[in-house]
């Protein structure tokens, strides 16, 4: 296909993309429209539309392009599926994809989980170019990628996770968010405002996007704001019964009704430029967001018996604490952990099309993130994160037969971390990586084969020459001055597309990730984790060899989608528990320790095969339709199982499975979600089990076209409509913070 | 003054104590140990110093219906009997802290391994039985002592396969603990205790455990005694032994009963109170002078935090007078411990959490003594001495000749190019500080309010990066 041809199609599939958002009636706003995944039936338009002048494309064929059925190991959000999911988090807007979980620390923070692997093993992109946040590092590290902005979601699993480095094994999360314009508006000034409320918290989210653009110039301005006050939930935060088994405690401090210091405050905006030529295309980004969050209190804040130094003797025979409360007063005993989070992205974009004869498109993309995130307690600050990090790809997009297409690119990151203060169990360090990596896809008659190759090299360089664990009589840790880890990736699939509508993938993969900066070099106790790390600096790769078997078959009436996969890590980089504890407030080594509240399991970094093995599947059908709309039904269920070699691995989903029913046509939709999360009782080595628990969501959306100006979307979302107590088995703080409780979240969105 | 402020110390600890006993009622009465250096000795004992206000045990002697005056002294040995409940913590049965062991500045010296040797055998006191006896085979009292970091931990990858830290086998397993059973002591009869601070201060409590004889928590209910003692390498004799009694259980009347049938034949007097020494303990050379004591450091332990704040505010509340001159609680030396102490205590708080304001520093000047940093204007001092104390020290520019101090930390390591403040003169003195590649020798005084001024700044040649 020349380039010619392909600007033509991409045109092409603009105005059928238009003329589909046309027909559902919500237009490009905050994002495109429509479907969640390749289970979404095709849209029909209604006669009324039809007599619309715009109508004269060939439908049915656009249609068919832009529902293209996806990779089964793929799976996009974006529309009225997106703003309907949308949280506060990318971990709780994702929550409903097959696959992926939320891994929760209250609700400020909520990362993706995908199959099971979360951290320094699935990328988180924004467009492309990493969010760079110090979320791999700690779980009580919020993702630094705003949903509110996302215009579209991809969760990929697969070969094309390739592209994306060593800290793709588990998967990439990309969330695309327009901000470097890459077409013009359909009219000079285009935009949305979008507002919801959610009644759990009282939070309000606020949101707008202006697109301004004529001839080769288009600009992107938007900005957002969300605020929520302490979540609402049923019961008890802390699981007393928890505690008191795990720790011998009774009589905590403890709330009903609400987890305390959950409330966040978030603000940002982006502004983007862009030259649009013909034969390519430039543009840049500045964006700023900030974060204001608090966690839940761990368990070191949750025996009231228990102060340092004999306080806890002292202060009840004090009858007047007046002026002294700042230092000696509840909050000063027990105080708040407060995040405050500040990125500052500059992000550059440039294509060419068709430079040269075979060769389709040369890309560059280049994204500088400027991240700083400070722990506070009682408002002061106690330890500083900063990343800063360059990300930078050029890539080479070739049609070099008919039937052979891919891309040969280069990759490098530059990082510069440092965590500093008083828990710096990580010291400053540069972390460099220079990839070079190509996908090629063969196509012959029936049958579609893939194969990605990487090769990537990595350097770790420590800035202090010694260690020192805080408080400690020990000498310092001797550092290595430099660590160089060499990591190759290859996968290959085929696609075999055994019926007109049905096809059959197989997916081998085996890709190397090299030890992230927190496995080689952490020293010290990590109160989130409520464990003692202790980095590693011989670790080696991580290998994981995975086979992907998967099947997509989408009629008109049904679709039914579903993927096996089995996968082999070898050296699997995990926590050993080495048997020792860490008292907190004497920083004391021991054996053992009376009160395991105060006291943290010292983990070593190290290294053992691990086995996860699982599935996903969807299937759906139209059951009926009606003058009004159509009724359909969607099944679902995922999971996965993980195992070391002596025990399973923590922190994995539970089965999962449910239906949904929907029924709606293109003016309005109304859908009931039940969710079945059973028991993990897998739990992992020092980990407790998770009861089970019912998830009944249902939605329901309007749209409203006030001429052809401004159109509007109404949409309503309850969650948790039982009320259920939820703990999910993901989220490091279940004992101590739940799932929120019930919730309605009301919207409107205005597109201009 | 050695002796004035000897006293003082000792009878501030005894405060200290006391507020501990009193407030116990309510939960366990326990007393921590305290441990000091006489010499080439170590002791340990109950209050240091007899006939100081500070040292009033009535509140534990009454709460045991011992006679009036009298200390838990066993009868036959005369040794401190220390008390402590397996059940002084929610939940936990079978399993104390208690007690603890306590050293106020400088009565060790600094960094000095302190260690405790188990000896004799479990004894075992029953309602039934009203009479001390050995304790059944099938029980037995675990003790963990602290892990001794000169053959227990390596901190260095190669010996670890990588491990920035890790343990010896011979720090692993029962080897590690310490086993009073009927039959003797099992396992290590000695293990570290802790090490004493830079200030020659210790606070530590150990973990004791109730067991049967396969290691699982329990034991039928009475009270249990066990014998030990504390030694130090660096001194030649280790303390007179002493006796741990613990309450599994029994009511306090029951408790008392087993107490008085071991100190039944002796009442007080103050003069036979155990390891008291009224002179003046010999302090080891290596010891910092014994006037470093800081105002404001209420129970001696080397800082000022927020227990220092609230005992001069408990303090305070009873209108107590200055025990002596120089009284650390008596910050504005009016003879009386007043809140506003406890305010001039709080100004003064070097720890977190308290009234200084405390930001991160930057690890980057851990290579360098002091730094510059031109473009975000702020001055990272790795070391800064102040008499025996050392703090990591952040400074930002305000002006052309002005910093204000940003952040203050105590720094544990320490290096040979300190800068030095002088706390009379105000004058901070930094030998070498880097800015833009080049180095500077500086000058400046606190001119109050955390503000320093730039008096001198003079480049120092030939010297490069």
């Amino acid at each position: 296909m020349s380039i010619k041809n392909a600007i033509e199609r991409k045109m092409q599939m603009n105005i059928l993309v238009g003329y589909l958002i046309l027909l559902v009636g919500t237009n490009q706003a905050l994002a495109s429209d429509e479907p969640s995944s390749a289970l979404s039936p095709a849209k029909k338009s209604t006669p009324s539309e039809k007599h619309n002048a715009v109508i004269e494309m060939e439908a049915v064929e656009v249609i068919g392009i832009a529902e293209a059925p996806l990779a089964p190991q793929q799976s996009t959000l974006k529309g009225k599926a997106l703003q309907l999911q949308q949280g506060d988090t990318l971990g709780k807007t994702l929550e409903q994809e097959l696959g992926v979980s939320n891994a929760s620390f209250g609700p400020g923070v909520g990362l993706p989980v995908v199959r099971g692997l979360t951290g320094s093993r699935v990328r988180l992109l924004q467009s492309g170019i990493g969010s760079h946040d110090a979320s791999s590092l700690s779980p009580d590290h919020a993702v630094a990628i705003e949903p509110l902005f996302a215009e579209e979601i991809n969760v990929l699993r697969g070969p094309e996770t390739i592209r994306y480095g060593g800290n793709a094994i588990g998967g990439i999360v990309d969330v695309k968010d327009n901000r470097i314009p890459e077409h013009l508006p359909k009219k000079l000034v285009a935009g949305a405002l979008e507002s919801r409320y959610d009644t759990n918290g009282e939070g309000t989210n606020s949101a707008f996007k202006v697109d301004i653009g004529k001839e080769w110039l288009a600009v992107n301005v938007a900005g957002f704001f969300r605020s929520r006050r302490n979540t609402q939930i049923p019961g008890q935060a802390i699981d007393a019964a928890y505690i008191e088994q795990q720790f011998g405690l009774s009589g905590i401090n403890n709330v009903a009704g609400t987890i305390p210091n959950t409330d966040s405050e978030s603000l940002g905006g982006s502004v983007g430029l862009s030259w649009l030529g013909d034969k390519g295309m430039a543009g840049l980004s500045i964006s700023h967001s900030g974060n204001q969050y608090g966690v839940p209190k761990g368990s070191h804040a949750i025996d009231p018996n228990h102060l340092e130094g004999g306080l806890e003797l002292i202060l009840p025979q004090i009858k007047d604490l007046s002026g002294f409360e700042d230092i000696l007063g509840p909050q000063a005993l027990f105080p708040n952990i407060r995040l405050d989070m500040q990125q500052t992205r500059y992000d550059f974009k440039s294509e060419w099309y068709e430079p040269l004869p075979g060769i389709e498109r040369i890309g560059f993309r280049y994204g500088l993130v400027d991240y700083q995130h400070v722990e506070l307690e009682r408002g002061l600050p106690f330890t500083t994160f900063k990343n800063d990090v360059g990300e930078g790809r050029l890539e080479f997009d070739h049609h070099a037969l008919k039937d052979l297409t891919g891309s040969v690119g280069v990759q490098w990151i530059n990082r510069d971390f440092s965590a500093l203060g008083v828990e710096t169990y990580v010291p400053e360090t540069q972390q460099d990586s220079l990839g070079f990596y190509t996908t090629q896809a063969y196509t012959l008659n029936q049958f579609e084969f893939k194969v990605g190759l990487r090769t990537e090299q990595s350097w770790v360089n420590p800035s202090a020459s010694v260690l020192k664990l805080r408080g400690s009589a020990l000498p310092a840790s001797p550092l290595p001055d430099d660590l160089k880890f060499q990591a190759e990736s290859v996968s290959f699939a085929i696609k075999w597309a055994f019926l007109e509508q049905a096809n059959l993938t197989l997916t081998l993969n085996r890709s190397k990730r090299s030890p992230d900066i927190q496995e080689l070099l952490s020293l010290g106790p990590h109160l989130s984790t409520r464990s003692f790390d202790i980095g590693n600096v011989q670790l080696k790769n991580e290998t994981v060899n995975m086979l992907d078997l998967g099947i997509d078959w989408q009629t008109d009436l049904v679709g039914f989608r579903a993927n096996a996969y089995y996968n082999q890590t070898d050296d699997f980089i995990y926590q050993r528990n080495t048997g020792f504890v860490y008292e907190v407030d004497t920083e004391v080594i021991r054996q053992r320790c009376v009160s395991a509240a105060e006291c943290l399991p010292m983990y070593a970094y190290d290294q053992r095969d691990a086995t996860f093995m699982g599935y996903e599947a969807e299937a759906k059908s139209i059951l009926t339709k009606l003058q009004q709309g159509d009724v359909s039904l969607k099944l679902f269920s995922d999971y996965v199982r993980g195992t070391l070699s002596d025990g399973d691995v923590p922190r994995l989903p539970p089965l999962r499975y449910g239906a949904e029913l929907g029924f709606g046509n293109e003016v309005w939709n109304t859908a009931l979600r039940y969710t079945r999360s059973e028991a993990q009782e897998r739990a992992g080595l020092n980990e407790n089990a998770t009861r089970g628990f019912d998830l009944l969501t249902a939605t329901a959306d309007y749209q409203l076209k006030l001429g052809d100006a401004v159109q509007f979307s109404l949409f309503v979302k309850a969650s948790n409509l039982l009320n259920e107590e939820m703990r999910s088995s993901v989220s490091f703080l279940r004992n101590y913070a739940p799932e929120p409780g019930r919730s309605f979240v009301f919207g409107l969105r205005a597109t201009f | 003054m050695t002796q004035l402020l000897t006293v003082r110390q000792f009878s501030q600890m005894g405060l200290l104590l006391t507020v501990i006993i009193v407030s116990s009622a309510v939960q366990a009465v326990h007393l921590d140990v305290e441990v000091w250096g006489e010499k080439d000795a170590l002791q340990a004992g109950f209050c240091h110093t007899p006939n100081i206000v500070g040292c009033d045990l009535d509140g534990l002697t009454s709460g045991l219906n011992l006679p009036a005056g009298s200390l838990p002294i066993e009868a036959s040995t005369g040794k401190a009997i220390f008390l402590a409940d397996f059940q002084d913590l929610p939940g936990g049965a079978f399993k104390t802290k208690n007690p603890g062991f306590q050293a106020i500045q400088n009565a060790l010296s600094p960094n000095e391994p302190i260690s405790y040797r188990a000896l004799g055998v479990l004894k075992y006191w029953s309602t039934t039985a009203s009479a001390w006896e050995t304790a059944p085979a099938t029980t037995r009292i675990t003790l963990f002592g602290g892990l001794d970091l000169s053959s227990g931990v390596f901190n260095n990858p190669a010996q670890c396969n990588g491990q920035l830290l890790c343990f010896s086998d011979a720090a692993q397993g029962t080897g590690k603990s310490t086993q009073f059973t009927g039959a003797g002591i099992q396992g290590a009869p000695e293990l570290l205790l802790d090490v004493a601070s830079n200030q020659g201060a210790l606070h530590t409590h150990l973990n004791f455990f109730l067991e049967n004889a396969q290691g699982q928590l329990g034991g039928p209910d009475g009270a249990y005694l066990v014998e030990m003692q504390v030694f130090s390498r660096s001194r030649s004799t280790p303390s007179a032994p002493f006796l741990v009694m613990f309450n599994a259980g029994l009511s306090n009347e029951s408790f008392t009963a087993a107490l008085s049938a071991l100190v039944k034949t002796v009442s007080k007097p103050a003069s036979t109170l155990p390891i008291v020494n009224p002179s003046d303990p010999a302090l080891p050379v290596s010891k910092p002078p014994i006037t470093s004591f800081t105002q404001g450091d209420a129970d001696l332990d080397g800082d000022i935090d927020r227990v220092d704040i609230a005992l001069i505010l408990l303090a305070a509340q009873k209108n107590e007078v200055a025990l002596v001159e120089g009284d650390t609680r008596d910050m504005d030396n009016d003879g009386a411990i007043s809140r506003q102490d406890a305010t001039l205590a709080r100004a003064k708080c070097t720890l977190r959490l308290c009234n200084i304001p405390v930001s991160p520093l930057n690890a980057s000047a851990v290579d360098e003594p002091a730094v510059f940093n031109l473009n975000t204007k702020t001055l990272d001092i790795r070391d800064v001495q102040v008499q025996d104390q050392h703090f990591q020290v952040q400074m930002q520019l305000e002006d052309n000749t002005h910093l204000r101090l940003k952040a203050l930390q105590p720094q544990t390591k320490q290096s040979g190019q300190a800068s030095e403040y002088d706390v009379v003169s105000g004058e901070l003195s930094i030998p070498t500080m880097s800015a833009d590649q080049h180095y500077y020798q500086v000058r400046m005084r606190n001119m109050g309010s955390f503000q320093f001024e730039v008096e001198q700044v003079e480049e120092i040649k030939g010297v490069s990066e």
